[in-house]
């Protein structure tokens, strides 16, 4: 039984962080139907920069942690305004083909920069866990997903009672009635695409500290986004929360029931069901692309 | 008609230059390198590329092998079988290299064997892959081109059978390997060896190559009371695993296989305390050039590879590319030629102390490296005491 709590708790943290990298993803593709290939990149950037901002430059870890989101969403920024805005009459494929080659670019561009030489963060939380009723929860990892829930919290709130967050919902429903509307679909645009990036960012600078730091993270991170993105169904916020929860803790029950060597399959295994008996996902409706 | 006498005019300049081009270039001994540079096990590509840098720098300053200088062509096969076949292919066909140092890991070196090096008949230097398959299949040796002077798994395991069980207390060994040939033969190659030596296999945990998170095999090793833990992965991934196995308060003794871990890595990327104690296989110990036949070199070479800005994480895979060198000029001082047939040849006959000891092959095309052991301790590397 303890065993068992324990692969639960294992398997909810590390959801947890999950569900950050996907409301990300799926916020940039339900609102602009943009399939952000360039979401782990942006992942790993945020991890990167924590690195030099904290362990290069010496700053206080909170504030490099800080710096390091606003620095992605900058760049997403400038990636927003002068590649896909120039793109947006342009067909999907167009698109995805454009963020892939910007994924490409990025992975690329930290190779020069960093080297692919892995690199360690170190946290500044105690490498020591704690015990209660033989369960160990490490503090490291209970930090992520406390920051997770905030910022997922505060995502919610910004989307439910904010004005912008108002307008992006609007947008997410009907572009056309939200532009006759006045609403400003550039601006909703560029605001939403910097705040995936953020999301992307701060999931990166939480576990860059946990794991380690190379220009292929990203990788990852988007792999299980995207799962998440689709279980959860497209473009759906409780969705991906729901999906990145669920994978934690399939995979780990699986990895430690059936056999470690197929956690990743389990992962994928839900995905096909989903597929199967869902195909819209937990939460999406059934619509049409454009 | 004057369009077709200009076309036939610069045809027949380009094609001079070409031959001029290719007589000064044959005056060069050129080696193909493929290495992963870049991908997740860009890293070690990148140390291993720095060695055998040193060591053309060392030959060409030293007048070069058979009197000629060394060219090295450095290719990038991201540890991929197909990309480091094309990479093959192009250094045979294009580059017309006249022997080959590749593909770094199993699955790679194998292709490149397979498909390209027994194909064309290229002299085929292995420095890093360890699956038994490279050299011996089935009983045969599937490539008579290829020469390999890394261990592998099975050399490992028996190299140190008098020590696990008897000496360092490898009674309930629990298994954490990276998910493909390396791993998982690590993990049957040392089971038997335990099994034979009277210990017991209590887990064996299998992990992908970018996995991260690795509570829940921890977890079950635990639950399964293990007394140590045999981790065959790159230093990143061992580096997760022990601050994750740190942090939930485990104690088991921990071995990691051949692949390229040092003291100063595991520091660097777990934390000392997390590295502590940790067990380490390695085939050459920079730190203590007296466990190597060529001290002096061992000394001399560790020392050019930090004075050119490397680092010292590196030390664990730097040394292959600089041992696949000597390999090579060893066999090309016997052949006194690039003929491949005579090179081929000449490998057979070889014989040179390298840094992870002596380059000597048998039938199979197999080198017997030094299986050495060290230990974490204090935060530096140490000759562990059930080894003296």
């Amino acid at each position: 039984m303890t065993v068992f709590l324990q692969y639960l708790i294992n398997g909810l943290i590390i959801g947890g962080a999950y569900a950050l990298i996907g409301i990300g993803l799926t916020l940039v593709l339900g609102i602009m139907k943009v399939v952000n290939f360039a979401h782990g990149e942006m992942y790993m950037l945020g991890a990167y920069f924590l690195f030099t901002f904290f362990a290069k430059m010496g700053m206080n870890f909170y504030l490099a942690m800080l710096l390091a989101i606003v620095a992605v969403m900058m760049l997403g920024f400038i990636y927003e305004r002068s590649i896909l805005k120039p793109l947006r009459k342009r067909s999907i494929d167009t698109v995805m083909l454009s963020m892939i080659g910007f994924s490409l670019l990025i992975q690329n561009i930290a190779m020069l920069i960093w080297t692919p030489v892995p690199e360690a963060i170190k946290s500044p939380f105690p490498l020591t866990s704690y015990t209660l009723a033989g369960l160990y929860f490490l503090p490291q990892r209970i930090m992520v997903i406390v920051a997770a829930l905030l910022l997922v919290i505060l995502t919610h709130l910004l989307l439910k009672k904010t004005k912008i967050g108002k307008a992006m919902r609007a947008t997410f429903q009907d572009i056309e009635a939200a532009s006759l509307m006045g609403i400003k679909i550039d601006r909703i645009y560029s605001f939403t695409f910097v705040l995936g990036a953020g999301l992307a960012a701060a999931a990166g600078t939480l576990l860059g500290p946990i794991f380690t730091v190379h220009p292929y993270i990203g990788n990852l991170a988007n792999a299980k986004a995207f799962v998440i993105v689709i279980i959860g169904g497209l473009g759906s916020f409780p969705g991906a929360i729901t999906a990145g929860l669920l994978l934690g803790v399939f995979e780990s029950l699986g990895a430690g029931y059936i056999s470690s060597g197929y956690q990743d399959a389990i992962g994928f295994i839900l995905l096909i069901l989903i597929l199967i008996y869902r195909p819209t996902g937990l939460y999406g409706k059934v619509g049409q692309t454009r | 008609m004057k369009k077709q006498l200009l076309a036939l005019v610069v045809l027949t300049a380009v094609g001079l230059l070409l031959s001029v081009g290719s007589v000064s270039a044959a005056e060069t001994i050129k080696i193909g390198v493929i290495y992963p540079l870049t991908g997740p096990a860009a890293a070690a590509g990148s140390y291993q590329k720095a060695g055998v840098e040193i060591a053309r720098d060392k030959f060409n300053a030293e007048g070069g092998v058979i009197g000629r200088q060394v060219q090295l062509f450095v290719e990038d096969g991201a540890n991929d079988p197909s990309q480091s076949v094309s990479a093959a292919e192009k250094l045979v066909t294009r580059d017309k290299v006249d022997m080959m140092i590749a593909a770094w890991g199993s699955s790679p070196t194998l292709a490149v064997s397979a498909s390209v090096t027994k194909k064309y008949g290229v002299p085929h230097v292995v420095d890093t892959a360890s699956s038994g398959k490279v050299t011996k299949l089935d009983g045969n040796r599937p490539n008579p081109w290829l020469f390999r002077i890394s261990a592998t798994s099975q050399m490992e395991a028996e190299g140190l059978e008098k020590y696990l069980v008897s000496k360092m207390g490898f009674t309930k060994v629990a298994f954490m390997s990276v998910n493909n040939d390396w791993g998982r033969g690590a993990a049957q190659e040392f089971s038997t060896v335990i099994k034979r030596a009277g210990g017991t296999v209590v887990a064996q945990e299998i992990m992908n190559a970018d996995q991260t998170d690795f509570l829940t095999q921890l977890t079950k090793i635990k639950s399964a009371d293990a007394n140590a833990i045999i981790v065959t992965s790159d230093q990143a991934q061992i580096s997760l695993i022990l601050k994750q196995y740190k942090q939930l308060g485990m104690n088991q003794k921990v071995l990691t296989t051949g692949g390229g871990i040092v003291p100063e890595g595991l520091v660097l990327l777990a934390g000392p305390e997390a590295a502590e104690g940790v067990n380490i296989i390695t085939f050459f110990a920079p730190w203590f050039p007296e466990m190597c036949k060529v001290p002096q070199e061992a000394k001399w070479f560790s020392d050019e590879y930090l004075k050119r800005g490397n680092a010292p994480k590196g030390f664990g895979e730097c040394f292959r590319g600089y041992d696949g060198m000597k390999a090579v000029k060893a066999a090309l001082d016997v052949a006194k030629t690039t003929d491949k047939g005579k090179v081929r040849e000449a490998f057979t006959k070889a014989d040179v102390q390298a840094l992870s000891g002596r380059i000597k092959f048998d039938e199979f095309g197999q080198s017997s490296p030094n299986i050495l052991v060290i230990q974490v301790k204090n935060g530096k590397p140490s000759i562990p005491d059930y080894m003296k």
